[in-house]
């Protein structure tokens, strides 16, 4: 547990994200992004593009090997592809958070719970949706951050996403370490427990530096 | 706003329930692999390309739907890895986070599928080890293999640009011969599964590979050493991968529907 220092009422921008809905913003470097999971056990697929070359990205593979620890928590800095650190996770009231596991889509949603699940909302709707206001498109998606999604990975390899262990209000806060945009799924799924079955609202709130 | 009924959400909880049991309980899945015959030697005849990869080089090119991708790694390299587009769309391409996700391990080896993030299997892992394949921290860059050394990231960036893509189009990556386990504490750790061998992999669509021939960041030794890349086609195309799990039935229902 890492609390923040930081007030809400001096933030520079909140934003409410309705449940199942996308997001996206400009984090300006030295400026400090909080994400709450307004009603706990929420997933919030999140991703960072530098913001002056969006071919530069947050990276999930670059971060976790330079870390050589297999999940994000405090302290945790994002690597972009091309090595370089782009936020740092400055507060963090869950623990840790998955980055392995990757975003809902309407297709591998098939693959996991069968096809009748087909015309159900999904992560990566909102992201392709989300990228495409900056000028990307499918092909820049990649590995995201799961905050608050619980995914242990063990010993010998099972991995599954079991119930998360934010509680209301918990959250989560990163300083920029360059501009930045940041992408946000406020996760839809509704086949496994990363949104306790039920997804719910959080909120976005950005600071200046002090 | 969509909002979901107390029985809706019971009814998802309970199946997930169920799914989740399906796909980690042993048992079905590893007696279906174990009683798959084994490739053995691949037949003189029927290579139509064959390369030995230097140290720290790298290979790329297309595989047609039915041919077999065979990574031979006979003095232990530690590490070589992979990336996988489609050819028809190259938009759609290897996805590992789905790969682990959707087959509910990590330890992807012998019998399971490599799955794009179209939901569709784009390649049957046809033999070789039950595990020993990293998902999770990717291959080398120019940061952990220092200045000066060649790298799977850049690698792989030269390999897309030659196939009209770009640095765009290379996300994360998979990595072969390399037994990244997470330990109990969460820390990414080399495992001691043994390096040498050959792995096949069945193009379950036409595909663009590429394949860096670069040790893994996390392995103890970062010496490479020779693979040899072999694009062949069995007399019989090895099916058992299709009906491992019903994860892999409902990607391959996908392939069917995408073709
Ligand atoms: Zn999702």
């Amino acid at each position: 547990m890492t609390r923040s220092s930081l007030d809400p009422a001096a933030a520079v921008a909140r934003h409410e994200i309705a449940a199942t809905l996308g997001w996206s913003g400009l984090v300006k470097k030295g400026q400090s992004i909080r994400i709450v999971d307004s009603c706990g056990q929420q997933a919030v697929d999140t991703l960072f593009y530098n913001a002056h070359d969006t071919s530069e990205r947050y990276s999930a593979q670059d971060t976790l090997q330079a870390a050589r620890y297999a999940y994000i928590r405090a302290g945790t800095t994002l690597i972009s592809n091309d090595g370089n650190p782009m936020l740092t996770m400055t507060a963090d009231t869950v623990g840790y958070h998955d980055t392995s596991a990757g975003a809902c889509s309407v297709e591998s949603n098939t693959v996991r719970f069968g096809h009748e699940t087909r015309h159900l909302h999904a992560c990566r709707e909102n992201f392709v949706v989300e990228a495409a206001r900056w000028g990307m498109q499918k092909r820049d998606i990649v590995s995201n951050i799961n905050f608050f999604m619980n995914v242990p990975i063990e010993p010998d390899g099972r991995l599954a996403i079991v119930d998360g262990l934010s509680e209301p209000g918990n959250y989560v806060e990163l300083v920029a370490l360059m501009d930045v945009i940041c992408l946000i799924s406020n996760c839809p799924q509704i086949n496994n427990p990363c949104n306790g079955f039920d997804p719910t609202p959080i909120e976005v709130l950005i600071w200046d530096p002090a | 706003m969509t909002t979901f009924s107390p029985e809706i959400i019971a009814a998802a909880k309970a199946r997930y329930g169920e799914l989740k049991a399906a796909g980690q309980t042993e048992g079905a899945f590893e007696a279906r692999r174990d009683a798959a015959p084994r490739l053995g030697a691949i037949p003189a005849d029927a290579a139509r390309f064959t390369d030995e990869i230097p140290a720290d080089w790298y290979w790329h090119g297309h595989v047609a739907a039915g041919e077999i991708l065979s990574i031979d790694n006979p003095a232990a390299t530690p590490g070589a890895s992979l990336i996988l587009w489609s050819a028809v769309d190259p938009s759609e391409r290897l996805n590992p986070a789905d790969t682990i996700k959707v087959q509910w391990t990590a330890a992807i080896g012998r019998g399971r599928v490599l799955l794009s993030d179209m939901g569709r299997a784009m390649a049957s892992v046809v033999d070789g080890p039950d595990a020993a394949m990293d998902f999770v921290a990717g291959g080398s860059t120019a940061f952990s293999a220092g200045p000066g050394r060649f790298n799977a990231r850049d690698h792989f960036i030269k390999a897309a640009a030659k196939h009209g893509l770009g640095k765009r189009d290379v996300g994360p990556v998979m990595s072969l011969f390399a037994p990244v386990v997470t330990d109990a504490e969460g820390n990414l750790v080399w495992g001691d599964a043994p390096l040498a061998g050959r792995v096949d992999l069945l193009a379950e669509m036409d595909l663009i590979a590429a394949v860096a021939n670069c040790p893994h960041p996390l392995a103890p030794s970062a010496e490479a050493r020779p693979i040899t890349i072999t694009l062949w086609r069995p007399a019989s195309a090895p099916d058992f991968c299709r009906t491992a799990t019903p994860e892999a039935e409902r990607a391959f229902i996908n392939n069917e529907a995408g073709r």
